[in-house]
């Protein structure tokens, strides 16, 4: 279990896993500077595919559509997620454990189930597919993120200062903004970044409630979905290569907040940290 | 300053009764300890005379006047963590300065009086320094400044000096007395150590089990334990077992071959009590001297300051400890002998 | 106790607002797919109520096809989360116990990235790679493999993908709990002269049924619920109960027949679950029970 052969061996497997999940993402950032159309060869090396993204291509104004979407879905998540995480320390344990059950159902359910569940509800109060649909389907499954993140901050962090603060003549208001606030941000940029990129990424919710002829246009995992079905797409393989580019920001801004892979997924790993 | 007094408090958690009514008064000016082991209630004490926690019930009155529905925040009460509870956000400055700027104290006077503060514990010029990197004694000194710099009617300690090394501990006690002394704060300190407690307070509250055990000044408490939990808490002493007897109109309290002569505070001939005797109190001596007692030394440790000596009086266990050279001259397996005096000798019935 | 204090402190009340979201966004929505499953018509904004009929249930459990997808969606479903574990268990322990410790944030960083590029691009970037004239068969036809057929538009394309998509999850669970494994135990096994099979039988692996088993349920579930993948890659004979769901709202327009559908593909998950989880709590005690 120990012996060199086996972690040797283990560690092949690793390499194979990790080989199997880049190899894919590498082709296309590589693609992306291919000048040929269809096909991958002969490999001739361009950039035109990141003008056409910029300029003709349909994805730029579904990307701004989705990233202004999300900033509305993250914030809006990020308020009511923190005010949660703020009033779960004041429940009883019990009640605090029963109550994340039920604030993890909206990404344990399928999100298809969750989708024509969540249609069925607006169908049934008579507003049908709309973008507050949309905003209200994706915020429910992004708060449990932003409440998990800020709980984990909230359990991590000592809490005398705010008493102290308090005694030394604070009102409770003033001893959040001053004391809690402080130590609770970088669980919230954490929960808010997750928030963001769930929302950005979820197809399923908003194939499902985006209304038809929304101004501004169909948000981006809807149309990429469309677009897909029709196989290569250039100017997608140049997106692509710009949100792998983000991916790795975002995962860099995570390690330095402190977080480490399964504190985002509310999995152990996260509180043990600062005692490293 | 300001007199503090405390009613019948009473609390619970849950099923747990943690104050089963606790009431005691502080003089303007005075320094109370409240001791006990771990779980005994006077944390909670503390944490019901701020305002952090409501008291099922009894009352807290400060210059006579009941606070017990006063927010924590309008208290006017400084309150010392064990665990400092700097903000971990502002620097040193701003942490001292926090309370007065909550006070809207102009920004000029805040920066005088934080200075001032940070003279008075000996960490003038740290005001731009990051709590977080300080030391132990660095940051409960900045907290002691922040709690100070208010001019709290009263200051309370909890456990404040149990995270330091021993060193900076008795150096943080003397200095803590030092600056009460200073300022006349009325002060509430809570310990479990009680060599801490014995040095530092004017007055002592012993707590056991969410109730009062003994109080007292230092030297009372320490000479005269009012139980056998409290004798046995403060200093170890040793506890014997025996039954009273009267010869002479001298009592004694005896058991096998052993026979102590002790002060009558009650009791009756023949009733089964407890001794508590400290092992400080004996001295050596010839077989015929009054009062003599046969002690088999079993065991010498060499602790520094004295020796301990671990054997046995009559049959039960005693641990005696000495002074001087001559301890040293001993050795083990030595049958000897040793007295007391009547008045450092406490009984107790047991039941 | 007459008296208990702190039993609701007037802070709590901040979690009212995200409690009354879970109400009417979580729960309300799955009562109402069981209500609308004895709908007989649409419900659209503007229409009259539609009425009541149990035509939808006798309908279902006269469909064949559905029951037959049902099956091939949890076998589907099977058979990613065991390639997944079987991928993700080496891999995990290669980082949790082999890596050092001060890469393993770093390489754990590594294996979720993916996710966060979205499951959309996951799906382009692999179907890239696989269809004919992609870079796979390629690469197969300049190193001598001509005619070499893409399983793109299969079922096999479908479960790749799945699994590529779901592979850091499972990774990720592993690992979370592998790393809690001391070191310590497992030497002191060894040592005491436990061969390794019983090393793993009785440390490791009943340690680690807590990570398979959010593993499984990260995994399982959405696979089995899901509809982009065979829709975009599965091909005509690719279709899964999802797709078949999405179909009754996206083309068909019959409610209440994808209502059923959707309660029995929640409720036979959620028997699956228990008893998958009722299955490795079983087997913890069972197999690691000489422990301690």
């Amino acid at each position: 279990m120990t012996s060199k052969g086996f972690n040797r061996l283990m560690m092949v497997c690793l390499w194979i896993v990790l080989a199997f999940m880049y190899i894919p993402i590498v082709a296309i950032i590589g693609m992306s500077f291919n000048a040929t159309d269809y096909g991958m060869f002969p490999y001739v090396f361009t950039v035109k595919w990141y003008e056409t993204l910029f300029t003709t291509s349909n994805l730029l104004p579904a990307c701004w559509q989705s990233i202004k979407f999300s900033l509305l879905v993250a914030v809006s998540a990020l308020l009511i997620g923190t005010m949660t995480a703020y009033g779960l320390q004041y429940l009883s344990p019990k009640t605090a454990e029963k109550f994340n059950f039920f604030m993890k159902l909206p990404i344990i359910i399928p999100w298809l189930v969750m989708s024509i569940s969540l249609l069925l509800l607006f169908s049934f109060i008579g507003s049908g597919r709309s973008y507050f649909a949309m905003y209200l389907g994706n915020l429910i499954v992004v708060l449990p993120y932003v409440v998990l993140l800020v709980n984990a901050r909230f359990l991590d962090m000592d809490r005398t200062p705010e008493a102290a603060a308090r005694l030394l003549g604070a009102s409770p208001a003033r001893v959040f903004l001053d004391v809690t606030l402080p130590g609770i941000m970088p669980g919230m940029l954490a929960g808010g970044l997750m928030a963001l990129i769930m929302c950005f990424n979820n197809f399923t919710l908003q194939y499902y409630l985006i209304p038809t002829g929304l101004k501004g246009g169909n948000t981006l995992p809807v149309l990429v979905f469309t677009r897909i079905k029709s196989g290569y797409q250039a100017d997608l393989n140049a997106l692509s290569a710009i949100i792998v580019l983000i991916a790795v920001i975002i995962v860099i801004v995570f390690s330095r907040l402190g977080f480490s892979a399964g504190s985002l997924f509310g999995m152990s790993g996260g509180a043990k940290k600062k005692g490293e | 300053m300001a007199d503090l007094s405390v009613k019948g408090l009473k609390k619970s958690f849950g099923d747990h009764e943690v104050l089963k009514g606790v009431g005691f008064d502080v003089k303007s000016g005075d320094f109370l300890s409240l001791l006990g082991p771990s779980g005994c209630g006077k944390t909670t004490i503390l944490r019901i005379i701020c305002g952090l926690e409501t008291a099922d019930e009894g009352e807290v009155l400060v210059d006579g006047a009941d606070v017990t529905k006063v927010r924590p925040e309008k208290r006017n009460i400084g309150l010392v963590f064990q665990n400092y509870a700097l903000f971990p956000s502002m620097n040193v400055a701003k942490n001292v300065g926090y309370g007065l700027k909550m006070h809207k104290v102009p920004q000029p006077e805040i920066d005088e009086r934080v200075n001032e503060a940070l003279e008075l514990v000996k960490l003038g010029g740290y005001n731009s320094r990051r709590v977080t990197q300080l030391s132990g004694g660095e940051q409960q000194r900045v907290a002691l400044a922040r709690a100070l710099v208010t001019k709290p009617n009263i200051l309370l300690l909890d456990e404040p000096l149990s995270a330091l090394d021993r060193k900076v501990r008795a150096e943080m006690q003397y200095e803590i007395r030092n600056l009460q002394r200073k300022i006349g704060t009325t002060t509430v300190f809570v310990t479990h150590d009680q060599e801490e407690a014995l040095t530092m307070s004017d007055q002592i509250i012993l707590l056991h089990d969410g109730q009062i055990e003994q109080q007292g000044d230092p030297f009372t408490i320490y000479s005269q334990p009012a139980s056998v939990f409290a004798s046995d808490f403060l200093g170890k002493a040793n506890l014997l077992s025996g039954t009273l007897a009267c010869e002479d109109g001298v009592w004694y309290v005896c058991s096998e071959n052993v026979r102590i002569p002790v002060n009558h505070v009650g009791g009756r001939e023949g009733d089964t009590v407890k001794a508590a005797v400290r092992g400080e109190y004996f001295e050596f001596c010839s077989p015929e001297t009054e009062g003599a007692n046969p002690f088999h030394l079993e065991k010498k440790i060499f602790t520094g300051l004295s020796w301990k000596l671990i054997g046995t009086l009559g049959a039960q266990p005693l641990d005696i400890s000495a002074l001087g050279t001559h301890a040293g001259t001993l050795s083990e397996g030595d049958d000897l002998f040793v007295r007391i005096r009547p008045e450092n000798v406490v009984y107790y019935n047991n039941n | 106790m007459k008296k208990r204090t702190n039993t609701l402190q007037p802070n709590a009340l901040w979690t009212l607002p995200s409690a009354g979201m879970l109400l009417c966004l979580t729960i309300a929505p799955l009562v109402l797919l069981l209500i609308f499953s004895f709908m007989n018509r649409n419900l659209f904004a503007g229409q009259p109520w539609p009425g009541w009929t149990i035509g939808n249930i006798t309908r279902i459990f006269q469909n064949a096809a559905f029951w037959k997808l049902l099956w091939k969606s949890l076998g589907i479903a099977a058979i990613v989360t065991v390639i997944c574990i079987i991928a993700a268990y080496p891999a995990a322990w290669a980082i949790a116990k082999v890596v050092k410790p001060k890469n393993r944030n770093l390489l754990m960083m590594v294996v979720i990235l993916p996710f966060f590029t979205s499951q959309l691009l996951l799906i382009y970037s692999m179907m890239n790679l696989i269809e004919t004239g992609g870079l796979l068969l390629t690469l197969l036809d300049a190193i001598g493999i001509h005619n070499a057929e893409s399983i793109m538009y299969t079922n096999k394309a479908t479960i790749l993908i799945l699994t590529y998509e779901f592979l850091p999850y499972m990774i990720l669970c592993l690992y979370s709990s592998m790393e809690g494994i001391n070191d310590n135990l497992i030497h002191a096994s060894l040592i005491l002269g436990a061969s390794k099979a019983k090393t793993f039988t009785n440390i490791v692996f009943p340690m680690s049924v807590p990570g398979l088993l959010s593993g499984i349920l990260l995994v399982f579930v959405p696979v089995a619920g899901t509809f982009a993948e065979p829709n975009l890659v599965g091909g005509n004979g690719g279709m899964m109960v999802g797709s078949m769901i999405n179909i009754q709202y996206k083309d068909n327009l019959n409610m209440g027949y994808g209502a059923v559908m959707a309660c029995i593909l929640l409720i036979v998950l959620c028997v699956i679950m228990a008893i998958v989880s009722y299955a490795a709590k079983r087997a913890q005690i069972h197999i690691g029970g000489e422990v301690e």
